[in-house]
């Protein structure tokens, strides 16, 4: 299986893994790829960071208690999340703890190189501590982040990839660690070390890359370092570095823009465990960008000596304009391949929420032996603690400007189907098992004798709930 | 078809268990097992049908408790039946003799009595088969 290698810089990088790793439970395909996320930021503490790391190793336990052959019905978590890296980070080192000038050895340097560097950066730059990053500066990101190749993670990554594999790599263009990471890390993989068995690969590898012009704010803050009011013109001097070292010498295969003029500003946290943005509708935006470019055909993909053929740019676009975004406000494109996956998921969540701990005496729920599931690791460790996240992110989706709400989650037994917004549920008058969570079970049990009875315990609830999800949101909804 | 419940009604395997002196000659000779026995039959297989595709589906009426409640309620109601229908019969066997019917509440109790019996051991019958193809009452009673 070829593997997609997606690198997610800074804690943007993060958020944009987590929404794809979201998209994936649910189903959504992405052309048979193994998806390898790599993060990159040198704030190691960061909670956009550390809630990502949680959330795919999550993924991975569950993934890895089911199968997924022409025979399996589940296509919940069916695409395989593995590492190269433990925790999925790619560490650079020697900066931990490290202040910019110690890490330049700034006291080392004879008065004229001292004096450049003294024009190219500020006193706070010299003090700044890297150990959360670099506070919205890519002149620091762009010294510091250089040292990829060096990197042992780097050098794991480059070992292990083959012909087949493609790289997409996410990154904001408003801060500090991905503005310079980005373009570095592309030089990086193009300009592979020759030593590497792999570097002819790497050097013409199809590259995709989101880059995420601003979507947020940041609260004023005096003692901050991150000032909301430079991300417009960081952007603008990124972009036009970009413009020459970018797209100007066809660096990359496709390059996806993404930005929003209706913005919230969140607390203005410099990084570490503090510094954990909400979920964002551009986040899995860009996430969707990534599938984009998994399905494209290689033969959009050909690079030849490290420069790509015909690259693609492309941007992103709603239907219809609403501060809160619904399925109907998106493109007929991206609502055909977000819907029924979303909707399916979110019903499968909300029965496991609300209704499995009453459900243990019917017949499926017997067949399965599902109070002994219930307090398997499977079950109450991993999945438990996944729903919990993705019920996190599309609540903090719903909450965040521009908003996106396309699902009513406060539903119960008296309106379990009104759970699309802008969608009229089909409810019969006289419908077999009744209504709600009376025909839930009803299909529950009519697709529990589907069930190949030879599988593993998990894998038979897995089938059974996306069979039934599944006839659920095709006949409510025709999804 | 009457000779067939004949032989449910009067016990003739169990040594003619249920057997009424007079009571019931008199049944089989106005034919009148016939009608019951099909009554019986029909409305327990219907009854048993209604609770395993439709009545089950709803809510927890899967459960054992419910289909035993179902099957006392099929029971009963062929013991309503059996009363109603051997009464007719017997009145209209002796509707012209003077005397009239020369039997008490306790034939008519007894034979429905009977009925009703049946009228559960075939209504559980009927649910060994009919349970395998519902939906989500295949495991009831067992």
């Amino acid at each position: 299986m070829a593997k997609l290698y997606v690198f997610g810089i800074g804690g943007t990088g993060s958020r944009v893994i987590k929404s794809l790793a979201m998209l994936l439970a649910s189903g959504v395909d992405i052309n048979r790829f193994e998806v390898v996320p790599i993060i990159i930021d040198p704030d190691e503490a960061n909670g956009d960071v550390t809630r990502t790391i949680e959330i795919l190793k999550n993924y991975q336990q569950i993934h890895g208690k089911l199968s997924f052959t022409d025979a399996d019905q589940n296509q919940f978590f069916k695409t395989k999340i593995s590492n190269v890296n433990q925790n999925f980070r790619l560490v650079l080192n020697d900066i931990k703890n490290d202040r910019f000038k110690d890490y330049i050895q700034y006291s080392g340097l004879d008065e004229n190189n001292k004096a450049l560097i003294n024009l190219l950066f500020s006193e706070d730059n010299l003090n700044a501590d890297m150990e959360v990053g670099f506070k919205g500066n890519p002149n620091i990101g762009s010294v510091v982040l250089n040292q990829f190749k060096q990197s042992d993670d780097f050098k794991n990554f480059a070992s292990t990839f083959s012909q087949e594999d493609r790289i997409f790599i996410i990154s904001s263009i408003f801060g500090g660690t991905g503005a310079a990471g980005f373009p570095l890390l592309v030089k990086n993989i193009r300009n592979a070390d020759h030593n590497l068995s792999t570097w002819k690969y790497l050097q013409d590898a199809p590259i995709g890359a989101v880059t995420m012009l601003p979507y947020f704010g940041v609260a004023p803050d005096d003692e901050s370092k991150i000032d909301k009011s430079t991300f417009i013109s960081k952007t603008k001097a990124a972009l036009s570095y970009y413009e020459k070292n970018i797209s100007g010498n066809n660096s990359v295969n496709a390059l996806y823009y993404l930005g929003d003029d209706i913005t919230k500003d969140y607390p203005n946290v410099e990084g570490a465990a503090n510094q954990k943005n909400d979920a964002h509708f551009l986040e899995m935006a860009a996430a969707l960008s990534i599938i984009d470019f998994a399905k494209k055909d290689a033969t959009e993909l050909v690079t030849i000596d490290g420069t790509a053929e015909n690259p693609i740019y492309q941007e992103f676009g709603i239907k219809s304009n609403s501060n809160s975004l619904i399925f109907e406000n998106l493109g007929d494109s991206t609502q055909l391949q977000l819907k029924k996956p979303l909707t399916q998921y979110t019903k499968f969540l909300v029965y496991l929420r609300d209704k499995i701990g009453t459900s243990i005496d019917q017949n499926w729920a017997k067949n399965i032996n599902i109070s002994n599931l219930l307090t398997q690791p499977f079950y109450s460790n991993y999945l438990k603690k996944f729903n919990q996240n993705y019920l996190e992110w599309l609540n903090e989706m719903a909450f965040n400007q521009r908003s996106f709400s396309p699902l009513n989650l406060d539903v119960n037994d008296s309106n379990l189907f009104e759970m699309v917004k802008g969608v009229k549920p089909n409810i019969g008058w006289m419908e077999s098992g009744g209504k709600n969570y009376g025909r839930y079970d009803y299909l529950l049990s009519k697709h529990d004798k589907e069930i190949i009875k030879t599988s593993t315990q998990e894998q038979q609830f897995m089938d059974l709930f996306y069979n039934t999800t599944e006839s659920l949101v095709k006949e409510k909804y025709k999804f | 078809m009457n000779d067939f419940f004949a032989i449910l009604y009067e016990g003739t395997f169990l040594g003619d268990l249920f057997y009424l002196d007079g009571f019931s000659n008199d049944m089989f000779e106005a034919n009148a097992y016939m009608s019951i026995g099909l009554t019986m039959l029909l409305s327990s297989a219907f009854l048993e049908f209604i609770y395993y595709y439709f009545i089950s589906n709803y809510s927890g009426f899967y459960k054992k408790r419910f289909w035993l409640i179902w099957i006392l309620v099929i029971g009963i109601i062929n013991f309503g039946a059996a009363y109603y229908q051997s009464t007719i019969a017997i009145e209209d066997f002796y509707s012209t003799s003077t005397e009239g019917s020369p039997y008490s509440f306790t034939e008519y109790f007894t034979f429905s009595m009977v009925n009703a019996i049946w009228a559960i051991i075939f209504s559980f019958l009927f649910s060994i088969v009919l349970k395998f193809k519902s939906v989500k009452a295949s495991k009831t009673p067992f």
